[in-house]
């Protein structure tokens, strides 16, 4: 299961009102969050260029988003609230549209590059 | 009473996990994510804008782009271990322990609690009516908040008794009297009461 997947199942589940087995969810998100991590510090390893910089912020924004979820996830099962689904779903959903985001828009510029490099031979 | 309105939506002023959380279902929480969103897409939006590239760099920049894509997909394929147990289980199928005894509650037909002005009003009564029971006896120290007796049939076991109780020392049954309920650090109620959060919410909205 991926992160997105897994956030997504847990709040929906939530949502339903069921019960989340603290000893399965906690260590997943434990596992989420250092995958997030390392992720981040990697990309903090290695800024992008001048001009593309904006592709690091948004990278920063999903995993900002991505993380966020996954506190709110700890606070929904350790204190047994199941009203913070609704918050949970909206951030995985704005992290996973913020990377379609990053996708299309690098896509697209790489796309026109190759063009260039094309007419320039 | 602290105004969730004036608890910091990005972190500042907010001490716990749990003020953050109920922090994000405020309105200036809720607008500064979109507004943050949108920032994000036009930004995006202005890749490249104005830089001129040279042949060598067009194809640094290239590679960085497909980095970029790359580290999109590693993310949306980053593969969790879960433990073979299941994520959840249905609350209807949750034993919870009473006094040493498993109850399996029955089922219920709503599908979270819901914070009425009832409650409100029950949990008013019950304030006022310990009130009486600790002027009669102020050397006590902590009163039953409340209590529920369980009745359970096991089989041929016959019938056991368990109980659910719920009690305040005297600070608690101040706070609940002044129904300041955010400096309440766990208030831990039986299922049909609400919790904190939700105690807050209801006042809040």
């Amino acid at each position: 299961m991926t992160v997105e997947e897994f956030l997504y199942q847990s709040a929906d589940r939530l949502r339903e009102g069921e019960y989340l087995v603290p000893e399965v969810v906690l260590e997943s998100i434990d596992q989420a969050r250092e995958r997030l991590e390392e992720m981040c510090e990697h990309l903090e390893s290695d800024p992008s260029p001048s001009g593309l910089e904006p592709l690091d912020a948004a990278m920063f924004e999903a995993y900002g988003l991505f993380l966020e979820a996954l506190d709110l996830l700890e606070l929904a099962v350790e204190e047994d609230l199941p009203g913070l689904a609704s918050e949970i779903l909206v951030r995985t959903q704005d992290g996973v549209e913020t990377l379609r985001e990053v996708r299309r828009r690098a896509g697209f510029h790489n796309d026109s590059l190759q063009e260039e490099v094309g007419a320039i031979g | 009473m602290t105004e969730i309105s004036s608890l910091g939506i990005g972190g500042a002023g907010v001490d716990t996990l749990e003020r953050w959380a109920l922090a994000q279902f405020t309105a200036p929480a809720r607008m500064q994510r979109a507004q943050r969103k949108e920032r994000i897409h036009e930004e995006l939006s202005q890749l490249l804008f104005g830089v001129d590239l040279s042949p060598g760099e067009l194809r640094l920049y290239r590679a960085r782009l497909l980095e970029a894509i790359a580290r999109v997909d590693d993310l949306e394929r980053a593969e969790l271990f879960l433990p073979e147990r299941n994520l959840s289980v249905p609350r209807a199928r949750m034993m919870m322990p009473v006094s040493g005894i498993g109850w399996l509650p029955s089922e219920q037909t709503t599908r979270t609690v819901e914070v009425s002005a009832a409650h409100e009003v029950h949990s008013r009564n019950l304030a006022k009516t310990l009130q009486t029971a600790l002027a009669l006896n102020p050397k006590s120290v902590h009163r039953d908040f409340h209590c529920v007796g369980i009745v359970m049939a096991r089989g041929g076991e016959g019938v056991r008794w368990g109980e659910d109780k719920v009690q305040l020392s005297q600070w608690g049954l101040s706070v609940v009297n002044a129904q300041d309920y955010p400096k309440v650090a766990k208030l831990r109620l039986p299922p049909r009461f609400p919790s904190q959060a939700e105690m807050v919410q209801f006042r809040a909205g």
